[in-house]
């Protein structure tokens, strides 16, 4: 009975010192497991913040790197959200990219200008898309600023530690200047750029004449020459050909280079397939290619836009540039050389590649005929003219046309041109009786009256009786 | 371990089953209750990252939105309004209930449209639009109520939405709304919102649909005038003033996003290319180019070039010479610009007086010291107004060197 009962003693004591030692553990794992996740967690967190943007191992060049030029506090942080217009997802969405003055990068300039300005559109719709270059040395307002180089907006926007910093009184100088609303804007770094060529195996680009390019660096032996052909360039090069401007064009030729470039690496990505195996590790090579990336995308929406440009085919590609037709050569007051924009120019070259298509066009199925049918437009004809009886002329003329003539009558004149009322907008309709009418200068009137008993009111002056066209 | 009785005399010690599981079962007891507190552990640890993560972010947000605060206040008290605005607007986006910020924009918006105008105040920034899941016959209402209120942006934001889900829904009638509140929107960016280049583009997408109205197209001729001549602007004055001459008759207070208004510009451009005429010794010219400008706004420094031109256009008959007694550079020249550099003021002109010393005759050259700060400082009218030429310049190098890439 002893034994027994020392036995029992020493296996509670034992079983206590085991289940003290599980508690000590159990605390130990705890408070340990507890700083190790919680470590991690900080440490995954910090790593979406932008390294110092280095060069691809092994790169032969001095270019110094260890800084970035750009006052973006993090790649992923929505630092633009607030001063960029949002995308819906639906309509057509705008990126402005911006490239770097390679100097103020070279020089590890805490502030730097853009060299390359591109703003690209896609219609998620429509899947076309369009490309346009602006030139540096444009002479544009610079919001809150003076007139200056487009350029400097990125740098005075830095320096002043505007919202948005650099990139986002670029942006809002980008939409000032064309008007279009941009969704996104990304700068990226020499670094980044070869990086991703290189990631992708190099670019196919046709040359079509020799042309020296720098590598990145100094000295003479980065000048190398490309010969004409179709060749496969690894990212220096690639990158090198992409900001040479030795050429007769200069910034104009170079800007055509850089669109042949983006299209190269679109072509490359889709002719080897390697969207999906860029999407399948698109979060590893987001976080290499972060340090030299800087943008208000996140990796969802860089991967939604990539899927996006992949949908267009390359005929849907409009791509512009301005170059020597759309601006003036001048001097600016400081006696830089400076382009002076030609507006008229500019807003055709725009509306071509931005405003031709997207949810925001019309959608009305059919041609001039079918849209204007489909409106069902009630048309009433009054004749102001000097010339008597052309009412009922007209009237069976336009029903002859499909129009739907509700109303004629004649009233108190004389009017000299015809008019056209719209009372509940019927834009189709409007557009097909100005192009059946012929007229050269007619006057249209919005009326905004959902209560009036037509739709549209053409009044007939005298340039109609006197055009000679009804039969 | 329990004992039996093997004999009556010798116990026999025989294992017992029990305490086998309990070693086992405290053992797994023991791995489970380590594992939960690691379990826990980790949450815990998963949690306080996070919300120290989140901790960090809101202080460096507020952090962020103090120093746009601070350099708001610099900005708003050194004149540039334009950029005060920038940055209390983006403060008010990110956080509405930031203090100080609303009342600072609003006074900010106060003095930047004092000058009597037409036009309102620029609506602040909208937030993200959020998807819209109702049916597409409740957008294409709710798309109709806000085109009755007279808000273009929600129009078109709801009918985005309606396309995104069903872009054959009632294509007629989404399509004439489109191109109504496309139409008015672009009128409204042209003549209320300082976004001239916006509401052209609006004009050119409602222009897709059928032919804009004549109201619709004189905002957008008026629009596309002043951005013309904006490309000339300090470049070549002839053609500015030609161009904000045009905008400046026709609507007066017509606003870029900058806050100058068409007078503004016209006002200015005039000063330039008169400056431009004096340098090139154009005196006549020039004289009425800067009494068109006094037309627009009296200004005691411009009326004394004005004078100053006369003189040098019209000398008097006797070839009297001057002597100025004031020869110094009086103030506020400190920007440099290729312009005229510094001023007569209105103490210049009354004391100069003749003198056998020096002839002034309509073909001689600027003196040096006597300049104007017209030109080279394009203030405008009001001082309530943005001033460019209080662009405040970066250091250490203000405008960077020409330089490729």
């Amino acid at each position: 009975m002893p034994v027994k009962k020392f036995s029992k003693s020493k296996g509670v004591l034992i079983a206590a010192v085991i289940g003290g030692v599980t508690i000590v553990l159990s605390l130990f794992a705890g408070i340990a497991a507890h700083y190790l996740v919680k470590n991690l967690t900080l440490t995954t967190a910090s790593l979406a913040s932008p390294a110092d943007p280095q060069l691809a191992a092994g790169q032969p060049t001095d270019v110094p790197g260890e800084e970035t030029a750009s006052a973006l506090p993090n790649p992923l942080e929505p630092v633009f959200a607030p001063t960029l217009t949002p995308w819906d997802g639906a309509s057509q969405v705008s990126i402005l990219l911006l490239g770097l003055d390679y100097r103020d990068w070279s020089a590890r300039s805490e502030y730097s200008r853009s060299d390359t300005m591109i703003l690209l559109t896609l219609d998620p719709l429509t899947h076309r898309a369009g490309i346009l270059s602006i030139p540096r040395d444009l002479w544009v307002n610079i919001p809150g600023f003076k007139h200056g180089k487009i350029n400097t907006a990125y740098y005075l926007g830095a320096t002043y530690k505007l919202p948005g910093a650099g990139p986002g009184l670029a942006v809002k100088t980008v939409e000032q200047f064309l008007g279009v609303p941009i969704n996104y804007c990304a700068q990226i770094d020499f670094s980044a750029f070869v990086d991703f060529i290189d990631e992708l195996g190099g670019v196919k680009i046709e040359i079509p004449e020799a042309i020296t390019v720098d590598l990145l660096g100094s000295g003479a032996a980065t000048k190398k020459t490309l010969r004409p052909g179709v060749q496969v360039l690894p990212g220096e090069w690639a990158l090198a050909y992409a900001r040479a401007r030795n050429t007769r064009g200069g910034d104009f030729d170079r800007a055509k280079r850089q669109q042949q470039v983006i299209l190269a690496i679109r072509n490359r990505v889709l002719s080897l397939n390697m969207l999906p195996t860029l999407i399948t590790k698109a979060d590893v090579l987001y976080q290499q290619l972060a340090a030299g990336i800087h943008t208000n995308l996140s990796l969802d929406e860089a991967i939604k836009l990539a899927l996006l440009a992949s949908q267009v085919p390359e005929e849907n590609i409009t791509r512009g540039v301005i170059d020597e037709s759309y601006v003036l050569f001048g001097r600016s007051p400081d006696g830089l050389s400076i382009l002076i924009p030609l507006i008229d120019k500019i807003h055709v070259l725009r509306d071509e590649i931005f405003a031709s298509s997207g949810v925001l066009s019309p959608m009305t199925p059919g041609n001039s005929l079918e849209r204007m049918l489909a409106e069902q437009a009630r048309v009433s004809i009054q004749n102001k003219s000097r010339a008597e009886g052309i009412t009922m002329q007209t009237a069976d003329y336009l029903v002859g046309l499909g129009i739907n003539v509700v109303d004629q009558r004649e009233v108190e004149g004389p009017a000299s041109f015809t008019t056209l009322i719209d009372h509940s907008g019927k834009p189709f309709t409007t557009r097909y009786l100005v192009d059946q009418l012929g007229l050269e200068n007619p006057r249209i009137v919005m009326e905004y009256d959902p209560e009036n008993p037509v739709d549209l009111e053409l009044i007939l002056g005298d340039d109609w009786a006197r055009s000679g066209r009804l039969p | 371990m329990r004992y039996h009785q093997q004999s009556d005399t010798q116990p026999v010690v025989v294992r017992n089953k029990r305490p086998l599981w309990f070693v086992i079962l405290g053992s797994c007891l023991g791995f489970i209750f380590i594992f939960l507190s690691v379990l826990m552990g980790g949450y815990t640890g998963y949690q306080s990252g996070h919300q120290e993560i989140a901790r960090a972010a809101v202080l460096a947000d507020f952090q962020q939105l103090q120093e746009q605060f601070f350099l708001g206040m610099q900005d708003f008290n050194e004149g540039n309004l334009e950029l005060a605005r920038q940055r209390f607007e983006y403060i008010l986006a990110r956080d509405p209930n930031f203090p100080g910020a609303a009342d600072r924009l609003v006074d900010t918006l106060r003095i930047l449209y004092a000058t009597s105008t037409p036009t309102a105040i620029p609506p602040t920034p909208t937030l993200t639009p959020t998807r819209d899941m109702r049916p597409v016959e409740e957008l294409l209402e709710l798309a109709k109520n806000y085109f009755d209120l007279g808000d273009w942006n929600n129009v078109i934001d709801t009918l985005i939405a309606l396309r995104k889900e069903n872009p054959d829904f009632r294509v007629v009638d989404v399509d004439s709304l489109l191109f109504r509140s496309l139409r008015n929107r672009g009128i409204q960016k042209i003549q209320s919102e300082s976004n001239l280049e916006g509401g052209i583009y609006d004009l050119a997408l409602a222009d897709r649909f059928g032919p804009i109205d004549e109201e619709a197209k004189r905002w957008r001729n008026l629009a596309r005038i002043y951005m013309i001549g904006l490309g000339f602007w300090e470049v070549y004055p002839q053609q500015a003033v030609y161009y904000f001459g045009q905008v400046a008759a026709a609507a007066p207070y017509l606003r870029d996003a900058s806050g100058w208004t068409a007078s503004g510009r016209y006002r200015e451009s005039l000063l330039h290319y008169a400056d431009q005429l004096a340098r090139e010794g154009d005196w006549c010219e020039a004289e009425s180019q800067y009494l068109l400008a006094l037309s627009l706004g009296a200004d005691n420094r411009i009326q004394a070039t004005a004078v100053y031109a006369q003189l040098q256009c019209s000398p008097p008959t006797h070839t009297p010479t001057f002597t100025q007694t004031i020869t110094q550079t009086p103030t506020a020249t400190t920007s440099v610009t290729p312009w005229l550099t510094v001023i007569i003021t209105p103490t210049e002109t009354s004391t100069l007086s003749p003198s056998p010393s020096a002839t002034v005759s309509s073909t001689a050259p600027i003196p040096e010291t006597v300049t104007s700060t017209l030109s080279s400082t394009p203030t405008p009218p009001s001082s309530t107004t943005p001033t460019p030429s209080q662009t405040p310049q970066p250091s250490p190098s203000p405008t960077p060197s020409p330089t490729s890439g």
